[in-house]
């Protein structure tokens, strides 16, 4: 055995943090459900562009308004919070697998880019589908939360646990993931993304977590109706989000596209598309998420 | 977390910890830094890094009998070289700037701008037998740097013991095997920067402080390539994928063409994928000790860290005369990441004395990865 004298606390740390108890590194998964009382689910997403299939780097015509091209690189965001509703409205809560890569605790990456040429930011491996068990019962909605629950918001994602060890859906501790993050490229070769995250956070450095609560969480409700797991897809239609932008301009001295800043006016369009308010832009009903 | 609240927390956990078999290696690994990925068919142990360490201090790795691993990755330099690039054992220039070996466990890939070369492993071989250019200079001299290696009396201890239970343990691949398991321990998390990261808002200056806060600013972009423990996007641990996260950038260093384009001395990843795109890009280093490993980029052409947030701030450099003249700024492979930022003097100052925060003087002088033949 290697002797560390002077480093004994450490390596008693990290013996403990193998039990999975250690708090830097994310919360832990609820406990499983007695398998005898649940009923196995699987929430299969598919990713749209105004219906067609999304590829990473094909370029779709008809986007936004005026309607230009749009060529996407990019489509992954987290999910928490899922559960499916009974006809009465009544909520069950699904317990997510833990498969040590996509689905930790209760949080879901879902991950449509698959790497490679077009996708260049991304990895090839995907994450289409939420896999875990549920109540006994008849379902016919399902809700989950868009977005990274304040607990585990503000990790360092290169030594956080699957799903958030990728630095590419982080920003820095302070203001934490990027819950949504959709890049591609609009009309006029100009760039257009999305990327969806807590504002405002407070805090005397951007490398440590906030000191109190974001001004804006920006953490979406979805809820489905008229929908079965077992026969079902959830679509996830950048077309719907994008329809009222236009992809082929930037404001000046904004981030390109609508990158969640507070006065970034390209997201006074798409922020109430994900259901969410923007500055003094009213929320309205969500269309990322629809049952086809 | 404080130490207390350390130490508490290990006590109450202390019953599900798992008893550590005799002789298993353990990490000594910083606060916050997660324990790396070990290829299945080297697992670390001692004796392997001890051998490691000696292998990579030992001229007899040369094939003129000159220069060691250490010649270009040099301690004091936070096992960098500090020249512009390296020079070979028998005088040919090598073209890219020898990379700082530090924390080179976390990796996804190694080295400037080769995305086949995944493990230190490899890694080894290319310095060592590479012949374009001549680096060590062993190709083909395979068996004489083994008999060179069993001639010496105490590397015969340490073979058997680094590769226990094999007949003969003196190869090529075992020589790589204990040069990767010793890399694997030039680990660098002692920085002023870290004990501000644990609490100690005394560790950096007030100008180190502000210099952090533009590095992770949105204004500047550092962080999106330069982010996480070992403030580089490629990246990779036992929690990652095995191909960890790997990423190339081109961040408008050069456009000799008005296209574009890269030296043809040098193109980048372009040179493996044949990829258009990859023109120019390379992998984000870490940014630990850049106050010790000038000058920069993977050419070294860059002689100072101002220099260097200079070039970024316009966006990309713009070279005015001579065979590489060209506006890098107007690279069309530019990162989307590098579009130019306007910084005032004293910024820039403060993003330097940021820099210069994460020297982890220890690292320079540890007396654990020093010259054992000395």
């Amino acid at each position: 055995m290697r002797a560390h004298p002077t480093r004994p606390v450490i390596a008693g740390l990290l013996a403990a943090a193998a039990c999975g108890g250690d708090p830097q590194r994310g919360v832990d998964a609820a406990p499983p459900a007695d398998a005898a009382a649940t009923q196995a689910v699987t929430l299969r997403f598919a990713a749209k562009v105004n219906g067609e299939a999304l590829v990473c780097g094909h370029t779709y015509a008809n986007v936004g308004t005026p309607a230009t091209t749009y060529t996407p690189n990019d489509l992954r965001l987290f999910v928490h919070d899922v559960a499916l509703i009974t006809a009465a409205g009544a909520r069950a809560a699904v317990t997510l697998a833990q498969d040590g890569r996509f689905q930790r605790g209760e949080l879901a990456l879902l991950d449509f880019e698959t790497g490679g040429t077009a996708c260049d930011m991304g990895t090839t491996a995907t994450h289409t589908e939420i896999t875990g068990s549920v109540a006994p019962g008849s379902y016919t909605g399902v809700s989950f939360k868009l977005g990274v629950p304040e607990a585990m918001n503000h990790l360092d994602a290169s030594t956080a646990q699957p799903p958030q060890n990728d630095t590419t859906l982080w920003w820095v501790w302070r203001s934490g993931y990027r819950y949504l993050k959709i890049d591609g490229i609009g009309g006029a070769a100009n760039p257009f993304g999305i990327h969806l995250g807590a504002i405002g956070c407070p805090g005397s450095s951007t490398t440590q977590p906030p000191s109190g609560p974001c001004a804006a969480a920006n953490v979406a409700e979805i809820a489905l109706t008229g929908f079965d797991a077992a026969t079902n897809l959830i679509a996830v239609d950048l077309g719907a989000v994008l329809a009222t932008s236009n992809l082929a301009t930037n404001t000046i001295n904004t981030a390109p596209g609508c990158l969640s800043d507070a006065g970034d006016p390209e997201c006074d369009a798409i922020f109430p598309r994900l259901g969410l308010a923007h500055g003094s832009t009213p929320a309205a009903t969500q269309v990322l998420f629809g049952v086809p | 977390m404080t130490w207390i609240a350390a130490i508490a927390s290990c006590a109450v956990l202390a019953a599900c910890t798992a008893p550590t078999p005799p002789g298993a290696w353990q990490w000594d690994l910083p606060r916050g830094f997660p324990e790396p990925r070990v290829p299945d068919d080297n697992p670390m142990s001692q004796p392997k890094v001890d051998l490691g360490r000696r292998l990579f201090y030992d001229a007899r790795l040369s094939g003129n009998q000159t220069q060691s691993c250490s010649s270009c990755h040099d301690q004091a330099h936070a096992f960098g070289d500090g020249r512009q690039t390296p020079i070979g054992s028998t005088g040919q220039s090598v073209r890219r700037n020898a990379m700082s070996l530090v924390n080179a466990a976390w990796n996804s890939v190694q080295t400037w701008a080769n995305s086949t070369l995944l493990e230190l492993e490899q890694q080894a071989l290319v310095p060592m037998f590479g012949d374009r250019p001549v680096e060590l200079g062993l190709a083909g001299m395979e068996a004489v740097l083994l008999d060179r290696l069993r001639a010496v009396a105490i590397y015969q201890g340490q073979f058997a013991a680094a590769f226990p239970g094999e007949t003969d343990p003196f190869s090529i691949g075992n020589v790589a095997r204990a040069l990767a398991a010793f890399e694997r321990t030039i680990i660098s998390g002692r920085s002023p920067y870290d004990r501000f990261q644990a609490g100690d808002t005394r560790a950096i200056s007030a100008s180190a402080q502000r210099g952090m806060e533009l590095t992770f600013s949105e204004r500047l972009e550092c962080h999106h390539c330069h982010s996480g423990f070992n403030l580089t996007n490629s990246y990779k641990d036992v929690d990652t994928a095995p191909e960890g996260f790997v990423h190339y950038f081109n961040t408008g260093l050069y456009n000799v063409d008005g296209q574009g384009g890269y030296p043809a001395s040098d193109t980048g990843l372009v040179e493996l994928t044949q990829q258009p795109k990859d023109m120019g890009r390379y992998r984000a280093p870490t940014l630990r000790n850049v106050g010790v490993t000038a000058p920069y980029m993977h050419d070294g052409s860059v002689a100072t860290l101002e220099e260097v947030v200079d070039g970024y701030a316009r966006g990309g450099r713009l070279i005015a005369t001579g065979p590489d003249a060209g506006d890098g700024k107007l690279n069309p492979h530019k990162s989307v990441f590098v579009p130019g930022f306007a910084i005032t003097p004293a910024e820039r100052d403060d993003v330097v004395a940021f820099l210069r925060s994460l020297t982890d003087d220890e690292l320079l002088t540890d007396p654990r990865l020093a010259d054992p033949w000395r």
